[in-house]
């Protein structure tokens, strides 16, 4: 179980990132993480691997997350966090020594699905494949916990759909996702829970399965809880259009 | 112990060849000017055609050139170029201060081995000169005399001056560590800048004659300054650590 308790983010400058924020995601949950931008998705997450200093408590299963323990979290970001100037099979060697439940099998299927060069840099890559590369990383790590942040921005619909298919193809039942993304829709079929965020808080939390017995879509559940104005533009729009005139 | 030589092998593998590349063109570029000195010089008595030969090769020049280049080089595998690699490096099954003095620790091998190349390199450089010589200009001593009259070779192969010896190895050693906490500050946000300049200061300073013990004494204690403030710098907890 991955724990955040009271966890709070202030930066330098006074902003607010992470407001006492409490979160829990159990093994095998596929969670979707969404709010606006500066919500605190990336911070979250961030605070979680230990690249930020926050207040607050963040466990995996009861354990304050160290060294000794982080191999157990994997990260897969937009930023990439990739050595660029190696290669794949240079990444493969290195993931292998470093984390012993590295999945051979899992990063070379992967890298065939998605006909990555192997003797290639990572620099060479386009976008996409830097991407899907990324994620690659991610999955065949051997976390037990696996985070990703906006992992897919700047690769095509027909990709961003071949990956969500072969992740729930994939996935072992323990594995677990916590996927920050503003696709809404087009993840809503693949995660089993959305948390949503607003300046730093949990401002909504359910499961799809909730949603579906309640006859809502994702889509539905996230306007409501953003209370999202549908006529704000129309209404900005007339405004405009009657100062013009 | 093992984690953290697989963790430092990107790391080499980015720097070996680059390191190695280096060494190779600083001793190219060496040979080629001191061979093209050659015969102008040649038949000079007691070693001073050997000396001349060096400061006309620019030999000084070219090693403090590629002492700089070569801590540029060494400071990039960590930096974030092109991708947030911190991200990958500081979550690693490792501690990142542990990880970042054994980088240093390797960086400090490869200046050493830079060290040693520009020694080998101007021992067959003497070698040759030796060979090229009229017989009555040279001694076995030249090669001797050479190294004790010129402040350049002096430094390079300081035979019997421990403190110039020292301060090598130490300056390898404060050179080698900056270049890995450059961008370990990198990583973590700050602002570190420290590496270059002193390549550069380490370089332009690295000639010291013979019976200079006081300065060499003191150039010795402002690396073993700097290196150990380098690797307080690593160590000391900073604010935005968690």
């Amino acid at each position: 179980m991955l724990s955040l308790y009271q966890v709070k983010k202030t930066y330098l400058g006074g902003s607010r990132a992470l407001d006492t924020l409490d979160l829990s995601i159990g093994p095998g949950e596929i969670v979707g993480l969404f709010g606006e931008n500066g919500a605190g998705k990336t911070t979250l997450m961030k605070c979680v691997l230990g690249l930020l200093r926050y207040s607050g408590t963040i466990t995996l299963d009861d354990q304050p997350i160290t060294p000794q323990n982080i191999a157990r979290l994997s990260f897969a970001t937009c930023e990439h966090s990739y050595f660029p100037a190696l290669s794949a099979a240079a990444h493969r060697d290195f993931y292998r020594s470093m984390f012993p439940n590295f999945r051979e099998k899992r990063f070379s299927a992967l890298m065939e699905f998605f006909e990555l060069p192997m003797r290639k840099a990572i620099r060479g890559f386009s976008t996409g494949q830097k991407n899907q590369f990324e994620v690659i990383l991610a999955l065949s790590q051997g976390a037990d916990y696996i985070l990703m942040d906006e992992p897919f921005a700047g690769n095509d619909i027909f990709n961003r759909e071949d990956f969500y298919k072969v992740l729930l193809g994939i996935l072992e039942p323990h594995e677990t996702i916590l996927l920050s993304t503003h696709l809404v829709e087009e993840v809503q079929h693949f995660i089993g829970r959305a948390v949503l965020l607003h300046k730093g808080k949990v401002v909504g939390d359910v499961t799809t399965s909730q949603l579906e017995d309640e006859g809502r879509t994702l889509m539905e559940y996230v306007k409501e809880t953003y209370r999202y104005q549908a006529d704000r533009v129309s209404r900005a729009l007339d405004q405009l259009t009657q100062e013009e005139e | 112990m093992k984690p953290y030589l697989t963790a430092l092998a990107p790391a080499a593998r980015l720097t070996v060849w680059k390191a190695l590349a280096i060494a190779l063109v600083a001793a190219g570029l060496s040979a080629w000017r001191f061979t093209a000195a050659l015969p102008q010089l040649i038949g000079a008595g007691d070693g001073s055609g050997l000396r001349e030969l060096v400061q006309i090769a620019g030999a000084h020049q070219i090693f403090g050139a590629g002492l700089v280049v070569l801590c540029g080089v060494l400071t990039l595998p960590g930096a974030e170029r092109g991708a947030k690699t911190g991200y990958t490096l500081r979550r690693l099954p490792v501690e990142e201060r542990v990880l970042t003095t054994l980088w240093g620790v390797q960086n400090t091998l490869v200046l050493l081995f830079y060290w040693a190349s520009q020694i080998a390199l101007f021992l067959a450089l003497a070698g040759w000169y030796l060979q090229n010589a009229p017989a009555d200009t040279v001694t076995a001593q030249t090669l001797v005399v050479a190294c004790y009259q010129t402040d350049f070779l002096h430094s390079l192969l300081p035979m019997a001056d421990w403190p110039a010896l020292a301060r090598n190895l130490v300056g390898c050693a404060m050179l080698g560590m900056s270049a890995a906490a450059l961008p370990y500050h990198w990583r973590h946000g700050r602002k570190a800048f420290s590496t270059l300049p002193l390549a550069l200061v380490s370089a332009l300073a690295f000639p010291v004659w013979l019976d200079s013990l006081i300065p060499t004494l003191l150039q010795l204690a402002v690396v073993l300054a700097a290196l150990l403030l380098t690797l307080y710098g690593i160590w000391r907890w900073h604010a935005d650590e968690t």
